[in-house]
């Protein structure tokens, strides 16, 4: 187990589904390559996802990530994807 | 088909926010806690296929119908929302159950508080998306 860290992986995978959702929904063209590549956007996002989870995991094992323990800053970064999701479509709804 | 695939996904659902309370129940020292933890993570991953299928096949003419209804907001504030927390399911799953394979229960305990409610949540977004399908 020590050979995997789940948390640099988590902190990855959130990051990298927000940044995808956002560039996604705002560049078109961006959306169309991932389904060109992928056959459908939500399989591309699901496939890379944890694909960075699995690979950040096992590549990165540093305890901490820019001077703060990885551990909170996986768990800041779940809670801050999920809330940028969130907000993100409801901002795009109404504008 | 279609229906099978929607109870699956719902079923699988329920039992990872049923594993979850169990396993936020155990002990630290119960013979349950690493095979259920395990268990549980394996179903957040493999719940992803009924849910994709679902998705991919057989919501987009439920999309269209919800558009053109009174409650647009249902699919492109909700289905968006719960179809991308849902690739975080797994992802917060297998953290969760690495910390208990490394001994480290109380700290996976939030994560699995966190994944119990990111459940909830979804199971609540798909109820507002159904909803969304009949109000016309």
């Amino acid at each position: 187990m020590k050979k995997f860290n789940p948390y640099n992986g988590t902190f990855a995978a959130s990051t990298l589904l927000a940044a995808l959702v956002i560039a996604a929904e705002l560049y078109a063209p961006f959306k169309t390559f991932l389904a060109s590549v992928f056959t459908h956007h939500w399989i591309a996002k699901a496939v890379l996802v944890a694909a960075a989870f699995i690979i950040v995991g096992f590549a990165c094992k540093k305890d901490e990530l820019f001077g703060v323990k990885n551990e909170k800053i996986s768990w800041y970064s779940i809670l801050g994807s999920l809330a940028i999701i969130f907000l993100f479509y409801i901002i795009e709804f109404f504008i | 088909m279609r229906d099978l695939l929607l109870y699956l996904h719902i079923i699988a659902g329920l039992s990872v926010i049923t594993f979850s309370i169990v396993i936020l129940l155990q002990d630290k020292k119960s013979n349950w806690l690493k095979p259920l933890s395990a268990i549980t993570a394996a179903i957040s991953w493999l719940l992803l296929l009924p849910s994709g299928k679902l998705y991919l096949t057989f919501y987009p003419a439920t999309k269209t119908l919800i558009k053109a209804g009174s409650w647009p907001w249902a699919h492109s504030i909700f289905m968006e929302t719960k179809e991308h927390w849902g690739l975080l399911l797994p992802i917060i799953a297998t953290t969760a159950a690495f910390l208990v394979y490394s001994d480290r229960f109380k700290e996976s305990r939030k994560w699995w508080i966190l994944l119990m409610i990111l459940a909830a949540l979804i199971g609540v977004m798909g109820r507002i998306v159904t909803m969304g399908g009949m109000a016309q």
